[in-house]
């Protein structure tokens, strides 16, 4: 042997080796006997077909193989699958991951797929068991099927069963209607003899009226009742026209009577232009009354007697008693706000029913005295402005009036309103008041 | 008809027993020294080396029929994607190192049982002996030995081959790229796969040389038994190792229970 086929052999052995070799790497790389890994355990019911060294990928990438399955210890239990996943693709897997066995394509093996979980949960730790999906199984499916299949055939066999009694039924009414048509054509048949038999009798009947026989055949055909009937008719016509005739000199007799010739046109328009005098004299006598009411000379007098005229009192006057002057002595009654009013939805106060008996309460103390005596509602409101203080006081006694004035009969044009604002000089409180005040002008001879 | 095979049966069971005891005392002067190194590399070269182009070659071709095959079969039930690890598992697993096996049976087979069976005739293993050589230990031994080293390397060639060959094939059909098919390729293949199937082709060249060698040994009448010794002993290695294949098979599964899926 020569010397140069020691090399080749040690070649040919060494090279074959290495191919061995390569082999060995390939698969061990495959199965990951070269990589870090982790163990993870999935639970699941049933493991479909799926066996020890089946894929595990995660998200889709190969990450692993099922290292061995647990048998359940009874018919509840789980089968418990202990995974050696990739250590590089431990951050995807979190607690809330999810495995499910799957089925490499149609003819493929099992594997078992690990959804990545989300972003907020943490890393499932090693040896830790994520949640699992128990597996879709295509034989279940099929039963489904096959149940769907049995449910629909029965559904048909039902419905044909129920056309069938349909068309049954159907055939025995067309055979009824048949029947029912058979029976019926011989009355129709009668029905239409006897109509003919009528017709035949009422054109005897017709013929013999033309003839005259008979109380309808006279009336129709003898000429003296046609002439009497003629006779009644013209003498109806000549008494509707006497009838006419005296109505129209009844009307004219009427027309004569109230005519300008006629005595009712006299006595009429004389009392027509008294009346009219004594409107003309009424109307002078009142503005009289009202130029003495503002005369200063005569202007005390009516005001002592009670002729005056509220809407032309201010508050500044009315504060002045300008009511209380001469022979009247105010008699005043005061009244809170939080008994009287409350708002309404609107933000409007309104008469409380604890105010309305408030309110009867005081009248009570007024009722002895004359209705012509002046009554004065003032209106009193605590506010921060002006305008406020004078619309809500104003607001407040219009309210009090309305009522007073519905209820107990007051003469309208003796009751007055007055905005006081908040200023009450003797009020309970002292110098302001949130309310009204009930002030009636009663004459001093009245105790 | 029973008188005829009873002697004919006798001399098929002795010959089976002789067969037997002729391997055996192979097995056992291959492990005891003195070992013949120098003759063992070169039977080495002659059986291992020199087979290597008939096998790559022979492993490229079955890969490309394979694959044709495979693709044929799973395209219709849209599987494309796993022509790559089917072919190489079944490669690895079976169509290696049988096919390997058969070829080398054919060539080395046919080799030595001429070769052997020439010095017989010739009486030059009885000149080796006369010369105070272990013609046993010299021309079966080294046979032997060279054959169980070189089938595991031949069929681990093979196996690579028709790789290259279903990736050639693969990638004319769809253009798939040299690392994706071998790493496709290698999806499904285990240890248990590989190792023992690879192990196994041990036996079938222990089969082939012994078989070879003893038909070589024992050869009668000439040339015309030189001739009948070699086509013997490719017929009957190729039929042992079958026979053997179903054998092995069985014992891998027993101890190997996932290879049997």
């Amino acid at each position: 042997m020569s010397k140069n086929r020691l090399p080749i052999v040690g070649a040919f052995v060494v090279g074959g080796l290495l191919l061995f070799a390569v082999g060995l790497f390939l698969i061990g790389d495959r199965r990951m006997l070269f990589t870090d890994t982790f163990e993870l355990y999935a639970e699941f019911s049933r493991v479909s077909g799926l066996e020890n060294g089946g894929k595990v990928r995660v998200a889709g990438m190969d990450a692993g193989e099922v290292e061995e399955i647990h048998v359940p210890t009874g018919p509840t239990g789980k089968f418990r699958l202990k995974l050696r996943v990739r250590e590089d693709l431990h951050p995807l897997i979190r607690v809330d991951s999810v495995a499910s066995i799957q089925n490499d394509g149609l003819v493929g093996n099992k594997f078992v797929q690990v959804e990545a979980g989300s972003e907020g949960s943490p890393e499932v730790p090693p040896k830790g068991t994520i949640q699992s999906r128990e597996p879709f199984d295509l034989a279940d499916m099929l039963n489904k099927m096959n149940e769907a299949i049995d449910l629909i055939t029965a559904t048909i066999t039902e419905v044909k069963g129920g056309v069938d009694e349909a068309v049954s039924s159907i055939t025995d009414t067309a055979d009824g209607a048949q029947v029912l048509i058979a029976d019926v054509g011989k009355d129709v048949r009668a029905i239409t003899e006897s109509s003919r038999k009528a017709t035949d009798n009422l054109t005897a009947i017709v013929a013999g009226v033309r003839q005259g026989r008979g109380s309808v055949g006279k009336l129709l055909n003898d000429d003296a009742l046609y002439v009497s009937a003629r006779n009644i008719v013209s003498q109806a016509e000549k008494a509707v026209a006497n009838l006419r005739e005296a109505s129209e000199q009844a009307k004219g007799a009427v027309a004569d009577f109230r005519g300008d010739s006629g005595p009712m046109k006299g006595l009429a328009g004389n009392l027509q232009q008294t009346l009219t005098s004594a409107r003309e004299a009424m109307s002078d006598l009142a503005e009289n009354t009202e130029a003495l009411k503002r005369s200063f000379f005569f202007r005390g007098f009516f005001n002592r007697r009670g002729y005056f005229d509220l809407s032309d009192v201010s508050v500044q006057q009315y504060r002045e008693g300008a009511l209380a002057s001469g022979d009247r002595r105010p008699l005043r009654i005061w009244a809170g706000a939080p008994v009287l009013f409350a708002k309404d939805a609107d933000g409007q106060e309104q008469l409380t029913d604890d105010g309305r008996l408030r309110l009867d309460a005081a009248m009570a103390a007024f009722v002895k005295y004359p209705k012509t005596s002046p009554f004065v509602i003032e209106g009193y409101a605590e506010a921060d402005t002006g305008d406020v203080r004078f619309l809500s006081s104003r607001r407040r006694a219009e309210l009090v009036r309305d009522y007073v004035v519905g209820k107990y009969g007051l003469d309208p044009d003796f009751v007055a309103i007055m905005s006081m604002g908040a200023e009450a000089d003797d009020s309970p409180t002292g110098k302001r008041w949130d309310g009204v005040a009930l002030t009636m002008f009663v004459p001093r001879s009245v105790s | 008809m029973l008188d005829r095979a009873a002697p004919a049966a006798t001399a098929a069971l002795a010959t089976v027993g002789e067969v037997w005891l002729f391997a055996l005392k192979a097995v056992r002067e291959s492990v005891l020294p003195p070992f013949e190194f120098r003759e063992t590399v070169r039977q080495l070269y002659e059986l291992g080396v020199r087979s290597a182009p008939l096998v790559a070659i022979s492993g490229l071709a079955v890969g490309v029929v394979l694959s044709m095959h495979t693709r044929a079969s799973l395209e219709r039930f849209g599987a494309e994607a796993m022509i790559p690890a089917g072919l190489a598992i079944a490669l690895v697993r079976e169509t290696g190192p049988l096919t390997a096996a058969l070829l080398l049976s054919g060539r080395i087979g046919a080799g030595i049982g001429a070769e052997l069976g020439a010095m017989k005739v010739t009486e030059q293993i009885d000149a080796l002996e006369a010369t105070a050589v272990d013609s046993f230990r010299y021309l079966v031994v080294t046979r032997v030995v060279a054959c169980v080293i070189a089938l595991p390397i031949l069929t681990t060639i093979m196996n690579f081959a028709g790789m290259i060959g279903g990736y050639l094939a693969e990638t004319a059909a769809t253009g798939m790229s040299l690392s994706l098919y071998f790493t496709s390729a290698f999806t499904l293949i285990d240890m248990t796969d590989y190792v023992p199937a690879t192990i196994k082709t041990m036996v079938f060249g222990f089969i082939i040389a012994t078989m070879s060698s003893y038909l070589g040994f024992t050869t009668t009448s000439g040339t015309e038994g030189v001739g009948r010794a070699s086509t013997r002993a490719v017929v009957l290695s190729s039929m042992l190792i079958i026979v053997s294949n179903v054998i092995l098979v069985r014992l891998i599964f027993f101890i190997f229970p996932e290879v049997a899926g």
